[in-house]
């Protein structure tokens, strides 16, 4: 006959429901055996990548104005800051491959240069000549991002928002066309699908510049082209460099902005 | 049912550069047949995600512990003639976790009188069961399942949104819309969960395939490594290596789990 007294109430460390029991006892057993200190730890054998998986990108598209009033000193320093933009994007190497550029130029409004690697970026010698038709740059620049968004979609790159920059130093020269760029600009900013930055040469106008965007447009001090483009290539670094909810904290545009 | 377990968070060189802490958080529990496994990646611009994602993990695994100790009858109950209660109602459960969760963090800010997005963080669990599994999952980061036959399946996959540097937390208000919850009756020999510093390496962006070329070195390394007390260091190394750290600069965690043969 088997006794009649009922079964223990189980402990913590017998409760069949808590942890398993080497999980208490193993540390203990190491200490006072010394048994796996002198056995070498086994290394995981190699692991391999998904290689179809590609690296994030940030697209930029430069909307920049060469319109005969850009003529000179002016598209000279233009160029120059262009190729200070290409050194700073080469200096780090994850901004090379995952920063994209594009660049407009108007007027005539043209794709003067495709999207590419910042890596592989050779900026053009860029000349001055006819008027200004922002508005329709601005509406190329905006297809663009959006046929670009498309296709990283369709081939699954991740992306980060698109950036479009606007150079300018006069006023629309196309009529009306700027408003709907306007329009479009600002839904996509407060859908946060892309984001907008003006800048005004000398001459530009910054009404108009402020019309465009939620964002204050920037006054371009002086010539001073290198000193925004290398602001940009940092920018671009920072932000094709952070991570999920990570807020990109711009430096403030100070040298180059009055 | 036992399971053999490694895990391990480590920091990313960009947090190290940046001089962040690794916000990454990882806590495993077993209560009896299940396993439980939550990882969670407190976000980078929020100052105190460290803190975020360790207690969301906590917080919400230990109450899916409770709830499942609670449920089960011991086997001395069964001598005595308990009867077999219904099976917990995990998605409930998994839900009720992570409001719990959320409320320790809203309690967590108001104690240190910092806003609630300070905590901010992505959460994943899952509960595998013999017979089924339950997942809960808001933000990025991903959970794979891995089957008897060695193929491996994403089981919730990351939330982006549409850009890459773009989540929803937990800490979000409007966090209930954001969660994923999968289920599905069938039992898994193992499973895995990571942050998204991982989930580049692993899981296809377009497919959102699971890359067995990752997963079955550390499958077949761990069903065949019985030093239990090196798993997470072995791990913790793999994570380190210059290979890892080529391909992502940020925090890395990954949890495995297999039974035991």
């Amino acid at each position: 006959m088997w006794p009649t007294q009922p079964p223990p109430a189980p402990t913590l460390r017998n409760h069949p429901h808590v942890q398993p029991f080497h999980s208490d006892v193993r540390p203990l057993i190491t200490y006072l055996f010394d048994v796996e200190k002198t056995t070498p730890m086994s290394n995981i054998p190699d692991v391999s990548f998904d290689p179809t998986n590609p690296d994030p990108r940030c697209a930029c598209v430069l909307v920049l104005d060469t319109s005969g009033s850009m003529h000179g000193e002016r598209i000279a320093e233009l160029n120059a800051g262009l190729a200070a933009f290409r050194d700073a994007l080469q200096t780090d190497s994850v901004a090379q491959s995952r920063v994209e550029i594009a660049i407009i130029t108007f007027g005539p409004a043209q794709l003067t240069q495709d999207f590419v690697e910042a890596g592989k970026f050779t900026p053009p010698t860029l000349q001055a000549s006819g008027d200004t038709p922002l508005g329709a740059a601005l509406q190329q620049a905006l297809d663009l991002v959006s046929v670009r968004k498309q296709l990283y979609k369709d081939n699954g790159v991740p992306y980060y928002r698109p950036w479009v920059f606007l150079i300018s130093d006069g006023a629309p020269t196309d009529g009306a066309v700027w408003k709907q760029a306007a329009t479009r600009i600002k839904s996509e900013e407060s859908a946060k699908g892309m984001v907008f930055f003006a800048v005004g040469v000398d001459g530009a106008d910054m009404n108009l510049l402020a019309e465009l965007s939620t964002r204050t447009p920037m006054a371009l001090k002086g010539l001073h082209f290198r000193e925004m483009f290398v602001w940009l290539s940092a920018s671009l670094q920072k932000v094709s460099q952070s991570q999920p909810g990570q807020q990109v904290a711009l430096d403030k545009p100070d040298d180059f902005t009055i | 049912m036992r399971w053999r377990i490694a895990k391990a968070s480590v920091i990313g060189t960009g947090h190290i550069k940046a001089e962040m802490p690794c916000q990454d958080s990882h806590y495993v529990r077993v209560v009896g047949d299940a396993l439980i496994v939550a990882v969670s990646d407190g976000l980078g611009s929020a100052e105190r995600s460290e803190v975020g994602s360790a207690l969301a993990c906590e917080i919400a695994t230990d109450y899916v512990a409770q709830q499942l100790t609670q449920v089960a009858p011991n086997r001395w109950q069964k001598l005595l003639g308990a009867s077999a209660p219904a099976e917990p109602a995990y998605a409930d459960i998994l839900h009720a976790a992570f409001v719990r969760a959320r409320q320790a963090l809203e309690d967590e800010a108001a104690r240190q009188t910092v806003a609630l997005r300070e905590y901010a963080c992505t959460l994943l669990m899952i509960v595998v069961t013999p017979q089924q599994w339950h997942s809960l999952h808001i933000g990025d980061g991903a959970m794979v399942g891995i089957y008897a036959d060695g193929s491996v399946q994403t089981l919730s996959l990351p939330d982006n949104g549409e850009f890459i540097n773009v989540t929803v937390p937990l800490t979000s208000s409007e966090y209930r819309d954001h969660l994923r919850a999968q289920h599905r009756n069938e039992g898994l020999t193992g499973v895995a969960a990571m942050s998204d510093g991982v989930q580049p390496m692993c899981i296809n962006f377009k497919t959102g395939a699971a890359y067995p070329g990752f997963f079955r070195p550390i499958i077949q390394w761990l069903q065949s490594h019985d030093q239990l007390s090196q798993l997470d260091d072995a791990l913790h190394t793999m994570l380190d290596s210059d290979k890892l750290r080529q391909k992502s600069d940020d925090d890395m965690t990954l949890v495995i789990a297999l039974r035991e043969p």
